[in-house]
């Protein structure tokens, strides 16, 4: 009985990191296009990425502490560092585990800015385009919700989301700015 | 040597700026985006912070994408 509630914690916590770091790379996008988003300035676009990326961790945590103490799951300490170690789901747990390390980085390399060079923090930052895809197989692969339609249809959002953010980031005139700035340097 | 009332400078450095726009949001007293999104203040380079903006100028400092702007 209590085992199936740590269950339900992984699981709840899991689908709500899925969507907190959807958000998070969306926000992230929109930080680094330099333009307010309707109602938002760009000051708390950036502000909110950071809360958003930091409660994403948050629920992260929670989400593996959970199935720590979730007999049925196999899991050991290890596994959630080590990836693909794991006695059962190996894969797909290793893709999990993978985007919490990477998770770790950018959130310590995020807390540690001001201390580390930019350099370093602009080059963990690249990871996050590896975490989101590595934790959206892992939620696709794991668990007991992954053949669900209504798991499936959150799934297709998140990607929705991301693939939005991705094309407006890939757009010549993805900057605030641009088309002024680039202009200045033809003439 | 103290300065009359403690008065910061904020120190843009334009070699890291990019125009992100941020600081012209938070200390918009003191900056404006010029023609290209980029912070401009009739003082240049230099912006003299009075002790009432200070904490603003502090947020502008942190919060800067590219860490351009020193509060010194």
């Amino acid at each position: 009985m209590t085992n199936e509630v740590f269950w339900a914690i992984a699981r709840s916590t899991g689908v709500m990191s899925l969507l907190l770091l959807t958000a998070s790379v969306a926000l992230g996008v929109a930080t680094r296009s330099a333009r307010p988003l309707p109602f938002i300035p760009r000051f708390a676009v950036m502000q909110i990425h950071r809360s958003v990326s930091l409660l994403s961790l948050v629920f992260v945590l929670v989400h593996v502490g959970s199935l720590l103490f979730d007999r049925y799951s196999g899991l050991n300490l290890l596994d959630f560092f080590v990836p693909f170690m794991s006695s059962s789901d190996a894969l797909t747990n290793g893709l999990g585990t993978l985007a919490l390390d990477l998770l770790l980085a950018l959130a310590i390399t995020g807390i540690l800015r001001a201390r580390i060079s930019e350099r370093l923090f602009h080059l963990v930052h690249w990871g996050a385009y590896a975490c989101w895809p590595l934790a959206l197989a892992h939620g696709l692969g794991s668990g007991s919700d992954s053949g669900e339609s209504w798991f499936l249809a959150l799934c297709i959002g998140c990607i929705g989301v991301v693939a939005l953010a991705l094309v407006a980031r890939l757009r010549s005139r993805f900057m605030d700015y641009s088309h002024k700035r680039t202009r200045e340097v033809r003439s | 040597m103290k300065t009359a009332l403690q008065e910061k400078t904020l120190h843009i450095n334009w070699g890291k700026c990019a125009g992100r726009g941020l600081c012209t949001e938070l200390l918009e007293e003191k900056l404006s985006a010029d023609e290209w999104g980029y912070p401009y203040s009739p003082e240049g380079t230099n912006v003299r912070i009075p002790a009432e903006l200070e904490k603003a100028a502090r947020q502008a400092a942190s919060d800067c994408p590219l860490r351009a702007l020193k509060l010194i």
